[in-house]
């Protein structure tokens, strides 16, 4: 034993020397070496090179501030640095130890100082302040900072995947913005990509199973429920929109007032002129033309036909009994076709006393006038982001699986529509499955989707149909486990 | 006497229409051609051409992977149909009367009045459903079959052109029908031959149906042959349908570059054909 002692101390004193040999050309050169400091993979650079002082990277004030994306003030009276990024404010003393962070009170090792004619701060304090995370790398002399924002990066998948998924046309322009977005927060990425092909295509494409999952505006039909068996498909809602009852008549602006009743006659060819008592009646204060009505509708088979029809089915019992509802009827007065909304916002644009109906985003950006309908509760509204999730609001949970047409809420536009994504209940690959239910949590239940929504007319869903997502999401399972975290 | 001024004047009375028509069918052309210009010049440039298509609302974006997509999905289906089907013509050329001339005729002829979206579901169904995924392979094979008609039909009837007393000279001189077929007919026909190849690719170019059941699309850029794969085409309908000003601006950009890529690929062929013959 006493012989390997000794064998293993001089071991153990070779390591410690070579070690320190080797680590010596290193350090001689280590105050040689400058610093450079990467944020969210992008390099740093001032007019000052950052410094270690005390062991601190101190770093130009306005340089790391403004990287992070806050306002910084200079009080020469007091000396006083402040910082501000939302609601954190960070105040530094130049010269003194004590810092305010949020209110509270913090010690640094190094107080904010004149280096070269530059205030410079501690850069770990600043940035771990503004919730950023700051690495040392000793080999290259390199601190890493990643941004709150980067922070935020998910990781659903081991390895970059391209999904194919597809269906309805109406939520396509928000789609490819979520998918822009949700392909910068992953990483590594997750590109999904959309066909804009149609609700009834996306549905088969799902069965299919050439879409991961798909987008739809009108809910599987009994048939295709059984198609799927005995797997599911789960309807989880995205967004909500508004069908916009849209005309065009010569010296007359939007807020038209229309009842339920009213729509159902003209599109039932019962009233075929604008100035029908029946319409003027509602409108006294508009002085509308001796025009025949033209009824313009879809060509193609489309969800917001379903929508329309779904509605006027709810509130004429001759519509429902006549024409019913679906996403091509047979209309029973004489119509014009268009293609897609583009089609019916173009005849509709052309023909003077026209009318027709369109998504909301398509009426307003063709600048068309829009009809103000009467919803249940009596009121006159006109067709909005904010009165189609009103629609929503008071809604069951089952009642997610169907359009929210003809709401009881007060406030409510009454011709409104759900566009779900279909998703299988029971997955078959894991990488999909995590990608998929990452993406529509990201998406739908951490609300990312709202501000896109809102500025292409989109209606966000309301709390009921956020926390009715979220269920749907967790029920989703790979092998028997849950996909949800 | 008065028997011939009448045929004159009925003479010029059709030439005079037939002016017309043709007339009308350069103006449509014209119109369009001006249309599209007027329309997409706005929009193009060169990071429209070179970056990816942005969301709405989001300023910038291009048609860079949907240009690479196209070229590559008519380079394959090029690639794929021009061997085979002048291959083919040769042997029509060669057996005009064999029964299995006569089928094959007759089969490439019912191929050419099939609509191309059911040649997209044929492939969808072959390819996309067994493999499980699109993939810009599938969109080259759809419209390898939508090309192959028209190279086909176009092939026999250049072949056909090379007189027959030049192919009784070449057996006559003891060439054997190997040497006859690629020393005399086929260059004698190549004008003709490249011809129906451009006029092909630029039919498969513009196909939208085919290539998104297939290939369906993409917004990203492409990484490898088996994947979604972007187009000219699809991008343009899925624009053109949008309700957003910047879409449809970029829908008419994209019609623009698709137009004017047929059109340097057309004059292209034509000059290096005019090369080599007078190399000749």
């Amino acid at each position: 034993m006493k012989k390997y002692a000794l064998l293993t101390r001089a071991l153990a004193v070779f390591v410690c020397l070579a070690t320190l040999v080797s680590l010596l050309p290193a350090m001689a050169q280590a105050d040689a070496r400058p610093i450079s400091i990467v944020l969210d993979g992008r390099e740093l650079r001032g007019d000052v090179a950052p410094q270690i002082i005390g062991g601190r990277t101190m770093i130009p004030l306005r340089l790391i501030f403004e990287a992070l994306g806050a306002t910084v003030t200079w009080d020469e009276a007091t000396q006083t640095v402040t910082g501000q990024q939302g609601n954190i404010t960070i105040i530094l003393v130049r010269g003194s130890r004590n810092a305010t962070v949020g209110g509270r009170a913090v010690t640094l090792d190094q107080p904010a100082q004149i280096i070269t004619g530059r205030t410079m701060v501690p850069l770990r304090f600043v940035a771990e302040s503004l919730g950023a995370t700051v690495e040392w790398d000793e080999a290259q002399r390199t601190v890493r900072v990643t941004s709150a924002t980067q922070a935020r990066t998910r990781s659903p998948v081991t390895s970059e995947l391209r999904m194919a998924t597809g269906g309805a046309s109406f939520p396509f322009p928000l789609y490819t913005r979520l998918i822009t977005e949700y392909a910068a927060v992953t990483s590594p990425r997750v590109l999904i990509e959309y066909a804009s092909v149609g609700s009834g295509a996306g549905i088969r494409g799902l069965l299919a199973r050439t879409f991961v999952f798909a987008g739809s505006d009108a809910p599987l039909t009994t048939e295709q429920h059984a198609q799927a068996r005995p797997n599911e498909v789960l309807h989880i809602p995205v967004v909500m929109g508004a069908v916009a009852v849209v005309y065009n008549l010569p010296g007359v602006g939007s807020g038209l007032r229309l009842t339920p009743g009213a729509l159902a006659d003209i599109y039932l060819g019962r009233v075929t002129r604008w100035n029908d008592p029946s319409i003027r009646l509602l409108n006294p204060t508009l002085t509308l033309p001796d025009l025949a009505i033209t009824l313009v509708r879809r060509s193609d088979s489309s969800g917001t036909t379903f929508i329309f029809t779904n509605y006027l089915s709810r509130v004429s019992t001759q519509w429902r009994s006549d024409v019913g509802e679906g996403t091509t009827v047979r209309w029973p007065g004489t119509t014009i076709g268009g293609a897609g909304n583009a089609g019916v916002a173009a005849q509709v644009s052309q023909i003077p006393g026209a009318v027709g109906y369109v998504e909301l985003a398509h009426a307003v950006r063709a600048n068309m006038s829009v009809a103000h309908m009467q919803n249940r509760a009596g009121n006159f509204v006109p067709p909005s982001v904010e009165a189609t999730t009103a629609a929503a609001v008071i809604m069951e949970d089952a009642s997610f699986m169907t359009h929210p047409t003809n709401s009881i809420a007060h406030n409510a536009y009454p011709i409104v529509g759900i566009t779900w994504m279909l998703v299988w209940r029971d997955q078959d690959n894991e990488a999909n499955a995590r990608a998929t239910v990452d993406f529509l949590r990201w998406a739908i239940i951490e609300r990312n989707l709202e501000p896109f929504a809102t500025e292409l007319h989109y209606a966000p869903l309301p709390e009921t149909g956020i926390n009715r997502a979220r269920r749907l999401l967790q029920t989703i399972t790979f092998g028997g486990q849950p996909v949800w975290r | 006497m008065k028997n011939i001024q009448k045929r004159k004047a009925l003479g010029a009375l059709f030439e005079v229409l037939c002016v017309l028509a043709a007339g009308v069918a350069i103006m449509v052309l014209a119109l369009i051609l001006y249309y599209v210009f007027r329309r997409g010049v706005a929009v193009v440039n060169f990071s429209f051409l070179t970056s990816l298509p942005t969301p709405v609302g989001v300023a910038g974006g291009g048609i860079g992977n949907a240009l690479i997509g196209s070229l590559l999905m008519v380079g394959l289906g090029a690639l794929i149909a021009v061997p085979v089907c002048i291959a083919g013509a040769i042997y029509l050329d060669q057996n005009p009367a064999s029964k299995l001339a006569a089928y094959a005729r007759f089969a490439t002829r019912v191929l050419s009045g099939i609509p191309s979206m059911v040649v997209g579901l044929f492939v969808f169904s072959q390819l996309v459903l067994r493999t499980g995924h699109y993939s810009a392979l599938a969109g080259g094979v759809a419209l390898s079959i939508v090309m192959a008609p028209v190279i086909t039909l176009s092939a026999e009837e250049m072949l056909r052109l090379v007189p027959s007393s030049q192919r009784e000279a070449s057996m006559a001189l003891g060439a054997t029908k190997q040497q006859t077929v690629f020393r005399l007919i086929l260059p004698g026909a190549a004008g003709g031959l490249i011809v129906g190849v451009m006029l092909a690719v630029a039919l498969a170019a513009g196909q939208t149906a085919p290539v998104l059941l297939t290939a369906l699309t993409s917004r990203f850029w492409l990484t490898s042959l088996a994947q979604p794969t972007a187009s000219l085409p699809v991008l343009i309908y899925h624009y053109a349908t949008s309700p957003f000003a910047d879409w449809q601006a970029h829908a008419w950009g994209a019609a623009l570059v698709l137009v004017a890529v047929i059109l340097v690929l057309n004059v292209t062929a034509q000059v290096l054909l005019g090369l080599i013959n007078r190399r000749r």
